[in-house]
């Protein structure tokens, strides 16, 4: 029985031996080769491998690779670094290093025609200039490494090209704009790429218009972040307003345009103040008007002061009537004193501004029936008939008893 | 007058001191005499002034003079110009805002209070020199003081018109809005606002309509008081009331 065992473990050591036999032997530096730590993550069309052997002879292998942008845009120059390593105890005679194109990447220039000797556990860089054109997609350029012994090594670089650009809108803009009066536009710049983007700006483009600031530099961008970017317009008439948004890609400038399509006229949120309630009274010749503003717009009106118009001569104590701010479905009453001759009608001038100080003017028109006669207060234009009919009584008395202490 | 003479006591029955006494303290028998008037009792009643002036006057002719109820009559009407004067003279200064006025409107009214109280017993001696200087011209006789104490009465419908126009006033004062008054130019605009408004012009009116009456009655006290025909009386009396009546009238006007 122990006999037995021993000859089923001694079988065991054997096949054990074999095995290991047949399986290559790496051998790894341990001191000047040493592999880095932290190796370059790219996005899934860039390589980092963690040491990989792609060539027979177990000595070559390549490090690392990146790309420098890592995701390319169509059009877009890169440069490709491949790490090399000898992984061996001997230095290798290297030949010719290449990349060979593939899809939409193609390889500007041949480098590196005579690579030479690559020490043991040495590593050697390799950089190539790569060109992506079209289409959009995920291209394996070859990076081959000749060696004299005709083992070279081979390995396949996975490069992609994505042409998405960064996403711009406006987050906030006028839905109208008016010739002369300021408006407030604000841009977004998202990234939606799985890389960086650098020295993003946004700059107004356009004719017939001023506009604070005229530039607005935002930077990098990281992957899925996004920067805002605001804008004080004052277009004159026929203005074309657009905004370019500038952006790196690694080294390549790329730009993005975003016009602001708004058209002409009176902006929908504006306030639209409403005059009301008009009583209008007679002081000998002053008329004393009050009435209610109503604010039926959609923003805030500031500042907001009523005067008469043209035509009629604004008097003490009320010649002007400054409400301030009124908000929107909210309203205030108001109180104007004029003197008017041979007129119907008043003119009213409603002024405000809006947030941005930009002025408004609205005008209106008020009748000036009289619909209070309560002069006996000061507050009218004519006598109540009480008043009249007492002075008529009295007149009537007083002739009577004149007339009767004459005929006595 | 009526044609019951009475002692000035204004009764309407005849009280104990109306009644004479018999001669001697005799007890006489048979039927009591009738009761006798005294026909020395001259005052009339005052309100007798309204309905028949001339026969008012001519009462008091048979009096001594007294100005104690004209003096009283003038004074009436005074105090209610006045009232009306210090409700004016407050609500225009207080509206002033000028410094060293504000909060002064009180003694302001108050000033000017007195000053129309002054003012209207100077019109009553004013408007009498001037009645007596013209009568003058008609050759009228009679002692000045008795046409002060005519004219005086005749005063006393001006009572009622003081009343009436201090109501008028205090009506337009009490809801009259009073703006902030910083200059000088403001305050004579806002006070011309006030005399050319419709209450105060009425006012003026009824002064005026009270005023007439009064000149009605001062043609008979003149007429009595100067021994002056009704005719001579009305032109010394309507002169200068009329051209006070056609300056008041021009200046609401205009």
């Amino acid at each position: 029985m122990t006999r037995r065992l021993l000859v089923l473990i001694l079988g065991l050591l054997a096949c054990v031996a074999c095995a290991s036999a047949a399986l290559p032997t790496y051998t790894f530096p341990t001191s000047d080769a040493t592999l880095p730590s932290s190796v370059e993550t790219l996005p899934a069309t860039a390589v980092t491998t963690a040491p990989v052997i792609t060539s027979a002879g177990n000595q070559l292998q390549v490090v690392s690779t990146s790309l420098d942008p890592p995701v390319l845009m169509q059009g877009d120059t890169g440069t490709l670094t491949i790490v090399v390593a000898n992984a061996g105890t001997t230095p290798i005679q290297a030949s010719r290093a290449a990349l060979s194109a593939d899809g939409p990447v193609t390889v500007v220039g041949d480098p590196y025609p005579n690579v030479g000797q690559i020490g043991a556990g040495s590593r050697i860089t390799f950089s190539f200039q790569v060109l992506a054109g079209a289409p959009d997609g995920t291209a394996y350029p070859e990076f081959s490494l000749s060696v004299a012994d005709g083992r070279g090594l081979r390995y396949p670089v996975p490069i992609r090209v994505d042409s998405t650009p960064p996403a711009v809108s406006f987050v906030d803009k006028p839905d109208a704009i008016t010739a002369g009066q300021g408006e407030q536009a604000t841009l977004s710049v998202g990234n939606p790429r799985q890389n960086a983007l650098s020295g993003v700006m946004v700059t107004p483009q356009g004719s017939g218009f001023t506009v604070t600031p005229s530039a607005v530099f935002i930077g990098g961008l990281a992957p899925n972040a996004q920067a805002t970017a605001s804008f004080n317009l004052t277009p004159s008439e026929n203005a074309t307003i657009g905004f370019e948004v500038v952006y790196y890609n690694g080294p390549n400038r790329h730009t993005a345009t975003q016009p602001l399509s708004v058209g002409y006229g009176q902006s929908k949120l504006r306030a639209d103040l409403i005059l009301s309630n008009f009583v209008v009274e007679l002081t000998t010749d002053v008329y004393r008007l009050t009435g209610d503003v109503n604010n039926a717009g959609l923003t805030e009106a500031r500042s907001v002061v009523i005067a008469p118009g043209a035509g009629v001569i604004p008097a003490d104590p009320y010649p002007r009537y400054v409400i301030g701010s009124l908000q929107p479905d909210d309203f205030a009453s108001f109180e104007l004193e004029f003197r008017a001759e041979n007129r119907t009608t008043v003119p009213l001038v409603i002024s405000y501004k809006d947030a941005d100080g930009n002025p408004f003017e609205q005008r209106t028109e008020a009748s000036l029936t009289l619909n209070q006669t309560g002069s006996s207060a000061g507050t009218g234009g004519s006598l109540p008939l009480g008043w009249i009919a007492l002075a008529i009584v009295l007149a009537a008395g007083v002739g009577y008893l004149i007339y009767r202490s004459w005929i006595r | 007058m009526s044609d019951v003479e009475r002692d000035g006591t204004d009764l309407a029955e005849p009280g104990p001191a109306d009644i004479a006494a018999p001669e001697h303290g005799e007890i006489t028998a048979g039927p009591a005499p009738p009761t006798p008037r005294r026909v020395d009792a001259t005052h009339p009643s005052l309100l007798e002034i309204f309905t028949n002036p001339r026969g008012f006057f001519e009462a008091l002719e048979t009096e001594p003079v007294s100005l104690r109820m004209p003096v009283l009559i003038v004074l009436a009407i005074g105090v209610l110009g006045a009232i009306s004067a210090y409700q004016l003279f407050a609500v225009l200064m207080g509206a002033m805002a000028i410094p060293g006025v504000e909060g002064l409107g009180g003694v302001f009214g108050i000033i000017g209070a007195i000053s129309t109280l002054i003012f209207t017993l100077l019109l009553w001696v004013i408007y009498t020199a001037i009645f007596f200087v013209i009568s003058m011209i008609f050759h009228g006789r009679g002692d000045f003081n008795r046409l002060l104490s005519y004219v005086g009465y005749g005063h006393l419908p001006q009572v009622i018109g003081g009343i009436v126009s201090l109501v008028l006033t205090w009506s337009y004062l009490s809801a009259l809005r009073v703006p902030a008054l910083a200059t000088p130019q403001a305050i004579t605009a806002w006070t011309l606002s006030i005399t050319k408004d419709p209450t105060m012009r009425l006012t003026t009116v009824v002064g005026l309509l009270f005023l007439l009456w009064s000149a009605n009655i001062w043609i008979f006290g003149v007429s009595t008081g100067r021994k002056l025909s009704t005719r001579d009386a009305a032109i010394t009396v309507g002169v200068p009331v009329l051209l006070f009546i056609l300056y008041s009238v021009y200046s609401l006007v205009v």
